[in-house]
């Protein structure tokens, strides 16, 4: 497990940079603004300045949020000794090029949103994807994309390709986290599957599936085991908000369950788990060295985007201001 | 009269009256308006005004910013602020369209510098990519097909470039290459073949994983392209230049741009103001705090500004939220910065300033003790409070160290430590080196004396809440307690102690307890009580880093001093000396000083004010003009 | 020269005091600086104050110099002529250093710990830095009342 002390020099530029994320004041008043303009003008008063400055149109914003993450991440990366912790949060994108990629050869077509968040290069991705042996990339990475490809070519179907490759991710991330032995990391991530375990189930019950489905969909890693979704997953949503109704996820699953059920959208129920998770994440807030300030920070920053996101949408596309506030995460800072 | 009491004021006018009545108390800086609102009313047009000033403030601030590298301006710190005259504030007013332009300009400037940077960095990347390609001597955009011959640039890994060589002698295609150079990972090569076999090639170029360089959008050969590029660097570099100078000329607008912020910085603060007031359509009522010693001046200002405004004070209630400002002996004054560091008082209670004071001063002496280096502070801070323009709590610290080397020169002449042992002069008293255990008794001795002001200044404030019997059962009875045992120590007193520590501790015993109801708890209560003495004995102990502290300047002083003399041997050795003499005892007050005063103020803030103070202030923050940059003048 | 075992333990003992607490302040100046140089490489302007909970832990190095400082005194080593010190004597030498070099040593680290979560106070509200540095100086303390003692013992020791 790493030691507080290697994540001084890191910590030290984070406090600073905590204090430079986005503060409810900010969010509201972006929310509140009249027009995108206005939206962008606040933004133009904050650390996303320049990101938003060098678009050429603002229906790219997803490149100035891109830019800004990938920002912090080199931040973070020159600053810690322990790449694993930064490894942690920038597997997703590695895997999620390695879908565009494989899907697109799949449909011939040439890879398009590939992110450049990720860790492998691209042109080495595009290398596997043309079926060269050599191509740099990790074997675990290149045993889930060859297993997703075969499976595809049996069953034809390209859902098999993001159930394939969710699976790897998750269990490289579990087996990422125990090799740095942290708890912080640990809980978080458990917390993380379990909170995305019972959203697949609960869809899952409305998009009628079957239990194989089901059975491949569910993540490995979390503290409830995937028998007990199995068990549950012909009884309706009601039992299984009463089952988890002691744990700790019990607030997040009564209300956003409940929501999910009445209005048949999950983005309540993403939102509270999302708010949930940062609460782990905060713990980073109070501790004045270590592994949790880099760590929290990271998924901090990664929540600040989603925020944005949904902000940015929602101005570009007019949506009024309560809608949008529904699905407003709440802040780090 | 520590605490300046406050009253509260109410102001009923006219609404047009209002911005004049604001101006006045601006300027008078002595009332901190209320919020009268229990939540914000949207007054549509001040909060519209706000957001256009907060804009304009913005916009402002960035010119200041970008000038400010280019401008020349003379240290504040030496020279004070720039004042500006009412009279040039209202030419600048005046010219505020022209003004605005230059902020344009100036933003202008920082977008075209902006997009240089951008395109210089990209002509950079390209120039990297291309110079492994010189040696290629073909214009790029003839690359491709010619005729039948295709004319390809490729880069194979290098450790492909064997087995491909190879493979093109037993396969005898038609197929040419030849070597260009190589890059980090690549061999790089030019492919010349008949069209006829492109998909021969194309199948050997995947076998070997070889790439074909494009070069798109580009045109010349490489060493053309490099020395576009490198031209445009210098371009670029040129460009920059000179929006540098354009920007340097425009340095004399610094000033003005500074004057219109503060300006209108000024007119936020009173927009803000505004929207505390409740009112109607032509009314308004404003609740605002004044010190008492400013009542009349402010009634005056009030109603010579508008006529028709009603002016009421009234004493403050209980649950009010009143600010706190602070009225001290000028000698104490440096010391609130202690207290300030901590919290300050609490509108209720008693500031502890002029009770802390003398104590920090003879305390930051006794640990610093050398009279040498007392001179030494006080010179130098003395310098900085006359030469620079030093304000606020920064001030208030130079003179704090500034009293702080009057007591260590004091203690340093008690103690006869000149530079440690290097000036030799009789000590006042005794060296704490030949008898520490006389100085240590003294600190012990003086802590004894600030507890039991602590310990007074409780029962006092027991008092003024009218609590007079536990100022008798807390305090007095653990002064009597307290006062026995420290008797014990005397030999000549013992026979006296020990019915006094008796009394007191009898007490203690049968009064402490008197929340329980229940007879036998009451006693045991009381009993564990006295228990409390191991705390009052820990305190006391803590002032031995008088000693320690003192003691460690002393020793330290002397190793610098027989480290320097152990050098001085010859010339050279005696230049040496003195560097290290004036640098190690330089060193020795600094390190000393910071030590006397964090451990002064810790004295304070655990042992003293753990006894009496509450603190949790909030200070008064009246509407003044309260500006950035420079100081805008009435006259 | 003879040399007893006496004046091997009473140099022992200075040698111990001035490295011990020399280490931990290594340690824990080293410790404030990496999370001071991280609050600077995003802020220079809070250098000064991020200094001053940098020198903190400084002082346990100091006091251990200095305790070492007061052995060689007493026992003559500066002078030129070692007193020829008895093993018990030596003993008694040691025994003094021990207080300021294992508190030094372990304070200044502790007393790092607490002067870093200082610098994430700078970071986030610089007016409070008095707080954080507060905290640390609480810490110091320990150092302070160990360094009394061992230089009391010392001055205590009278050699013939």
């Amino acid at each position: 497990m790493p030691k507080d002390e290697e994540f001084l020099f890191a910590s030290g530029r984070i406090k600073v940079l905590e204090s430079r994320l986005l503060s409810r004041n900010v969010i509201e008043r972006i929310l509140e603004a009249e027009d995108l303009d206005a939206a962008l003008r606040v933004l133009g008063e904050t650390d996303y300045a320049t990101d938003f400055e060098e678009l050429e149109s603002i229906y790219d914003f997803e490149k100035a949020l891109e830019r800004s993450m990938k920002r912090t991440l080199r931040i973070i990366k020159e600053s810690v000794k322990d790449h694993r912790v930064v490894r942690f949060f920038t597997l997703k994108y590695d895997y999620h090029n390695l879908k565009v990629v494989l899907k697109s050869r799949i449909l011939g077509i040439v890879p398009e949103y590939l992110s450049t968040l990720g860790e492998v290069p691209l042109e080495e991705l595009v290398k596997l994807s043309k079926g060269e042996g050599d191509a740099g990339v990790p074997a675990a990475m290149k045993a889930a994309f060859n297993e997703a490809a075969r499976l595809y070519e049996e069953t034809r179907d390209p859902q098999q390709v993001d159930l394939i490759l969710d699976r790897a991710l998750y269990e490289e991330l579990n087996r990422l986290v125990r090799e740095i032995g942290h708890e912080f990391l640990k809980d978080y991530l458990a917390a993380l599957i379990d909170l995305t375990n019972i959203k697949t189930v609960v869809r899952l019950k409305y998009m009628k599936a079957d239990f194989r489905t089901l059975e491949k969909s569910l993540l490995p890693g979390g503290t409830i085991d995937a028998g007990f979704f199995e068990d549950i997953f012909q009884e309706p949503v009601q039992a299984l908000i009463d089952a988890l109704s002691s744990s700790r996820y019990s607030e997040v699953i009564k209300e956003g369950l409940e929501n999910w059920v009445s209005t048949g959208s999950p983005a309540v129920y993403e939102k509270l788990a999302d708010d949930f998770l940062l609460g782990i994440l905060r713990k980073g807030l109070y501790k004045p060295f270590g592994l949790e300030p880099v760590a929290g920070y990271i998924g901090a920053k990664e929540n600040e985007l989603k925020i944005l996101r949904v902000l940015m949408v929602g101005k570009i596309n007019g949506i009024s201001e309560d809608m949008i506030r529904e699905r407003l995460r709440d802040v780090y800072v | 009269m520590a605490i300046v009491k406050m009253k509260k004021m109410y102001v009923f006018g006219l609404k047009k009256d209002r911005d004049r009545i604001l101006d006045t108390l601006q300027k008078l800086g002595a009332a901190e308006i209320a919020d009268l609102k229990e939540e914000d009313i949207d007054d549509g047009e001040v909060t519209r005004e706000l957001s256009e000033l907060e804009s304009k403030l913005g916009r402002l601030k960035m010119a200041i910013d970008f000038l400010k590298p280019y401008g020349k301006e003379q240290n504040p710190l030496v020279y004070g602020r720039p004042k500006i005259s009412v009279k040039r504030l209202q030419e600048l007013l005046s010219r505020e369209d022209e003004i605005s332009e230059v902020v344009n300009i100036i933003s202008g400037f920082d977008q075209r510098i902006y997009r240089l940077k951008a395109e210089e960095s990209r002509i950079k990347n390209q120039i990297e990519l291309l110079k492994p390609w010189l040696r290629l001597d073909i214009p790029v955009e003839n690359l491709g097909r010619a005729g039948k011959v295709e004319l390809r640039a490729v880069a194979v890994p290098k450790k492909n470039y064997k087995p491909l060589v190879d493979k093109l002698q037993e396969k005898e295609l038609p197929l040419e290459i030849i070597p260009i150079g190589e890059s980090q990972d690549d061999n790089l090569l030019l492919a010349i073949y008949h069209h006829s076999a492109i998909s021969d090639v194309q199948e050997l170029f995947k076998e070997f994983s070889v790439t074909t360089e494009e070069f798109s959008g580009l045109k010349g050969t490489p060493t053309q392209i490099i020395a576009q590029f490198q031209e445009r660097l210098g371009a670029i570099e040129t460009e920059r230049q000179k929006i540098q100078v354009e920007i340097s000329k425009l340095r004399d607008h610094l000033l003005d741009l500074e004057a219109l912020y503060d300006y209108w910085f000024l007119e936020k603060q009173k927009k803000e103001n505004l929207l505390k007031m409740a009112g109607t359509e032509k009314v308004f009522l404003m609740k605002a705090w004044v010190p008492e010693p400013s009542v009349e001046a402010v009634k005056e200002a009030v109603t010579s500004a508008a006529g028709a405004s009603h002016v009421v004070f009234e004493e403050p209630s209980e649950e009010d939220d009143i600010p706190v400002v602070l009225s001290n002996p000028r000698i104490v004054q440096p010391f609130e910065i202690v207290t300030e560091l901590y919290s300050l008082p609490n509108p209720r209670e008693i500031d502890p300033n002029i009770f802390m004071a003398p104590f920090f001063f003879v305390f930051f002496g006794m640990m610093v003790s050398d009279a040498a280096y007392g001179l030494v502070l006080s010179l130098l801070s003395g310098l900085a409070l006359w030469k620079l323009k030093i304000k606020g709590a920064g001030r208030k610290l130079v003179e704090l160290l500034f009293l702080g080397g009057v007591s260590t020169f004091i203690w340093g002449m008690i103690f006869g430590s000149w530079f440690g042992d290097l000036i030799k002069i009789k000590p006042l008293w005794l060296n704490p080196m030949d008898n520490p255990m006389a100085v240590l008794y003294l600190s012990f001795a003086m802590g004894l004396v600030q507890i039991y002001v602590g310990i007074i200044l409780s029962a006092c404030k027991n008092i003024k809440s009218g609590n007079i019997a536990d100022a008798v059962m807390d305090q007095v009875l653990w002064l009597v307690f307290l006062t026995g045992l420290v008797m014990m120590i005397f030999p000549g007193l013992a026979g006296v102690a020990k019915y006094v520590a008796l009394s007191g501790a009898v007490g203690l015993v049968l009064t402490q307890g008197r929340s329980q109801k229940n007879i036998v708890k009451r006693l045991i209560s009381g009993v564990l009580s006295l228990y409390n003495v191991a705390a009052y004995f820990s305190d006391v102990l803590s002032y031995s880093r008088l000693l320690a502290l003192g003691l460690a300047t002393g020793v330290i002083a002397t190793v610098i001093n027989t480290m320097a003399r152990l050098i001085g041997v010859n010339i050279l050795g005696y230049i040496v000396m003195t560097i290290v003499m004036v640098g190690g005892h330089f060193f020795n007050i600094a390190v000393n000083a910071l030590g006397a005063f964090v451990h002064g103020s810790r004295l304070q803030y655990i042992e003293f004010f753990g006894k009496f103070y509450e603190g949790g202030g909030r200070p008064f923050d009246p509407l003044r003009m309260e500006t950035k940059y420079v100081d805008l003048e009435d006259a | 020269m003879e040399v007893t075992l006496g004046q091997v333990l009473a140099l022992l003992g200075a040698a111990m005091a001035v490295f011990l607490p020399g280490v931990g302040s290594a340690k824990g100046v080293g410790m404030v600086g990496e999370a001071a140089a991280g609050v600077v490489a995003e802020d220079p302007n809070k250098f000064s104050q991020t200094l001053i909970l940098q020198a903190l832990p400084g002082t346990q190095g100091i006091y251990g110099l200095l305790t070492g400082f007061v052995v060689m005194q007493k026992i003559g080593l500066l002078g030129g002529n070692l007193l020829p010190l008895t093993t018990y004597e030596g003993f008694l030498v040691f025994a003094a250093c021990l207080p300021i070099s294992v508190v030094g040593l372990l304070s200044a680290i502790a007393q790092a710990r607490a002067a870093a979560a200082g610098v994430g106070i700078v970071a986030k509200k610089p007016e409070e830095v008095a707080k954080g540095i507060t905290y640390a100086a609480m810490v110091e303390t320990y150092a302070v009342l160990s360094l009394l003692a061992s230089i009391l013992m010392l001055f205590g020791l009278r050699f013939s």
